[in-house]
């Protein structure tokens, strides 16, 4: 009884503890309990802190002292408030479950979300398919703080419902900046809508397209996020930096000077968590732009590989990325800057035997890029732990609800292990580990590469000596375009060699390299296209012999950036002018012939400033007849004004316009007579 | 003597030019060629489809002063690849090869090997260069070239 007595007492005397074992016996942990347990241990951290500086002792020491003598109530506290976090989040989630419609209300209109009818999408073209999804009306009273964050007019911007009926953004502009705030104001990360393809050899281009996309959203998303919690986080130090500085100072009046130290902690604290948070936004962004770059590389070979599934028109029948395939400098092969070997495929054999060696080449690009995926999402797993360091160092409390660390695009479960500074510590070592295990994957995968290239080289020269050694494309010369009932991939076509028939040949190097000096008029090499046709001889006896055709190739001056029409106007003169005069003998004047004007498009053409140079200049007359018609001609005649015998030569020249497009040309025809007797 | 014979000579090398009223091509007449070992001869050349050979044409004269040329030029071809270092190194980059008009086609040669109908086909193209030159303002330089495409068809 004496006992019982006692215990009764006992009881009545300490009724906190008593609970405390009850709980304990029942093994039930109460939000109650742990929030009066915080606030035990915070009281105590508090009354450590704010304890006396010790005779003889610096501030460095103070500050060592305390942090000592803390520590084990602080851990216990991050213990605490994980647990509280993880309880207060349980909770809320059954309250939401209790008090969810049966279709749930998103906007102030009443609007509801309906799950689209099967058959209306394909989820797998959400990146986040698995959870279901589906498209639905873009609701535009979605957000009702801010809208300027949802542009409503988003051509590439669609709203669809996830599970529970949670409005999302999905988006198909490679250049949004992947996040929305909702109605709430909460951040929230865009989801990349999957762009197709109907050209099966650049399926697989899109499938890494569409991954790049995804991680490039999310990634925007996250150091939009940070950002704001930056600023928010430093914020707050400042405020607790005001209250240190100001307490310091009273602390200092009082003669007392204890509170120094925690106003330069807190100070120490700001400055370390503000360079390690700058860190971390680095990566992000660095990140970013290794993604774009991806992205953009990506998108120039899905534009190089839809070439081949033209139709009739020229169009592509696949898909536009929005990042465009042309860009200056681009090689056109299908080089990937972040591929860690030199890829130039894909690769083929025309040597039998190695073929197989080809494809083990064509291979590799696919396994690389799954190496590079999951050492992506390593590379971003780590930033996280960066910022949760970071956090932690600086002196406060880890809480994953905590909206700084609202990690549900990198992996909702991953953190819920790490909340003390040891357990980040063996996260960050583990990430490491796994970053250097995926680079030595791609590592392997490079050397293999090399290895594998030396090997189809080695195997051409000894199976295949004769034939051509080099390692080609897989589609030699180009595929032809469908046309008169010839599929596309029935038919393949290269170009063998060009032969000149007349003028520029611009598939002949040689003349291209001539091509700077044909433009300054420094070139003598070669004539250019003549736009008449010398005349043809008749007379074995005269040198008719075209010799350098008197047209410029090109109208210089005045400059003139418009080009002309697509077909110029190319004039033809054609005929022969030859006299053979006897003085006292034939008639004068005498006929030497005509010249017959055409041009190739068969306007109306004019004649002027026709001239004869040359030896035979004052002994010829010209008369121009059908003026204004498509085939005006020269009337040629030896005037006799001179009766020298001799052998004589010229030229006659003039100037054609179309009266159409007054368009002119010129033309130059040889002509030759003898006088005797 | 010696003269007319110079004349003859000339006249024979300039073939295009000689005719009084029109350009005429040198048209190469189909005879039978080598063919690889392996393959065979067809019986009667048919002729390739014109708008397969248009449509090509109109690719590689588009391709030209890009990336792309390389790709449709055969390993055969003469200077492949300094061409394309010619046509990088001197050309702007503004500068474009337009076609005029596509002339006259004829295959010239065909065989079957590996169940397919490799044909070599003459297309007569004229064609222009064409730019802005800063100083010298617009460029063109027309030319007439014949274009000999090996085609492979799927039998």
């Amino acid at each position: 009884m004496r006992y019982i007595l006692l215990i009764a007492l006992l009881v009545l005397a300490f009724p906190m503890t008593s609970e405390v074992y009850a709980q304990a016996a029942s093994g039930k942990v109460t939000v109650e309990s742990l929030t009066s347990e915080k606030t035990t241990l915070e009281a105590e951290i508090r009354r450590i802190m704010d304890g006396p500086q010790l005779e003889g002792e610096d501030l460095n020491a103070e500050i060592k002292r305390k942090g000592d003598a803390t520590r084990s109530y602080r851990q216990r506290l991050d213990t605490v408030n994980t647990r509280l976090a993880e309880l207060k989040k349980k909770r809320d989630a059954a309250k939401k479950k209790s008090s969810a419609p049966d279709k749930p209300v998103i906007n102030s209109t009443g609007k509801t979300f309906v799950a689209p009818k099967k058959g209306e999408y394909d989820p797998k073209d959400y990146s986040f398919h698995g959870r279901g999804a589906g498209p639905v009306d873009h609701p535009k009273d979605l957000t009702t703080g801010d809208k300027a964050d949802v542009p409503a007019d988003d051509k590439d911007t669609q709203w669809v419902s996830t599970p529970g009926g949670k409005p999302s953004r999905v988006t198909q502009n490679p250049n949004d900046r992947g996040w929305w705030v909702d109605s709430k104001g909460r951040h929230k990360t865009s989801y990349w809508l999957r762009k197709r393809t109907d050209c099966a050899p650049c399926k697989e281009l899109v499938f890494y397209f569409n991954d790049t996309m995804s991680n490039l959203m999310i990634t925007r998303s996250m150091l939009a996020e940070k950002k704001r919690n930056k600023k928010r986080a430093m914020e707050a130090f400042r405020e607790d930096l005001k209250d240190a500085t100001k307490w310091s100072k009273e602390g200092q009046s009082n003669g007392s000077g204890m509170l120094t130290g925690q106003a330069l902690q807190v100070g120490f604290a700001l400055a370390e968590y503000e360079e390690a948070y700058d860190g971390v936004l680095d990566a992000y962004r660095k990140e970013i732009k290794s993604l774009e770059k991806t992205a953009k590389d990506l998108a120039a070979q899905i534009a190089e590989c839809e070439k081949q599934c033209k139709d009739d028109d020229g169009r592509t029948t696949g898909i536009t990325t929005g990042w465009g395939g042309g860009f200056a400098g681009s090689t056109g092969k299908t080089s990937v800057s972040r591929l860690p070997f030199d890829w130039n495929g894909p690769y083929s054999t025309k040597c039998n035997p190695c073929r197989k060696l080809a494809e083990a080449l064509n291979g590799l690009p696919e396994k690389a890029y799954d190496e590079m995926r999951k050492l992506s999402s390593a590379e971003r797993r780590l930033i996280t732990f960066r910022a949760l360091a970071a956090y932690h160092n600086a002196g406060s409390n880890v809480d994953l609800n905590n909206p700084l660390f609202d990690l549900d695009d990198i992996d909702p479960d991953y953190f819920k292990d790490y909340s003390t500074a040891k357990e980040i510590e063996e996260g960050v070592k583990k990430v490491e580990a796994d970053i250097a295990k995926y680079k030595a994957r791609l590592k392997k995968i490079a050397d293999y590469f090399k290895q594998v290239m030396g090997m189809l080289r080695g195997c051409e020269k000894k199976y295949c000596p004769d034939q051509d050694q080099r390692v080609g494309y897989l589609i030699p010369g180009g595929t032809c375009l469908p046309a008169g009932g010839m599929e596309a991939q029935n038919c393949s076509y290269e170009l063998e060699q060009v032969v000149t028939v007349i003028g520029t040949n611009a598939f002949d190097a040689q003349e291209i390299e001539r091509i700077p000096a044909m433009v300054n008029g420094t070139d003598s090499t070669t004539p250019t296209t003549p736009t008449t046709t010398p005349s043809t001889p008749t007379t074995p006896t005269t040198p008719t012999v075209p010799t350098t055709p008197t047209t410029p190739t090109t109208p210089t001056t005045p400059v003139d950036p418009t080009p002309p029409p697509a077909t110029p106007l190319i004039v033809t003169a054609t005929g022969v002018v030859s006299f053979a005069h006897t003085v006292g003998g034939s008639s004068c004047p005498q006929s030497a012939g005509s010249i017959s004007i055409s041009s190739n498009n068969g306007n109306p053409l004019t004649v002027s400033g026709v001239s004869v140079s040359g030896t035979l200049s004052t002994r010829l007359n010209t008369t121009t007849n059908g003026n204004s018609s498509a085939t005006p001609s020269i009337t040629v005649q030896f005037n006799c004004s001179s009766a020298a015998n001799g052998t004589f030569t010229g030229t006659i020249t003039g100037t054609v316009t179309d009266t159409v497009t007054n368009e002119t040309s010129t033309f130059s025809i040889n002509a030759s007579g003898t006088v005797t007797g | 003597m010696r003269l007319i014979a110079t004349t003859l000579l000339i006249l024979l090398l300039l073939p295009a030019v000689s005719s009084a009223k029109e350009f005429r091509i040198l048209k190469a007449i189909s005879a039978p060629g080598k063919v690889p070992a392996g393959a065979e001869t067809v019986q009667s050349i048919i002729p390739v489809d014109r708008q397969i050979i248009d449509k090509t044409v109109r690719a590689v004269v588009g391709s030209w002063n890009s990336s792309d040329l390389q790709k449709h030029l055969g390993d055969d071809f003469y200077d492949k690849e300094r061409l394309g270092d010619n046509i990088q190194q001197f050309i702007p980059r503004d500068a474009k090869l337009s076609v005029l008009s596509i002339q006259g086609q004829q295959t010239l040669q065909q065989y079957e090997e590996d169940g397919k109908r490799v044909s070599r086909v003459s297309v007569v193209v004229q064609t222009q260069v064409e730019f802005n030159d800063p100083q010298n303002g617009y460029q063109r330089f027309p030319g007439t070239t014949e274009l000999v495409f090996k085609v492979k068809q799927r039998l």
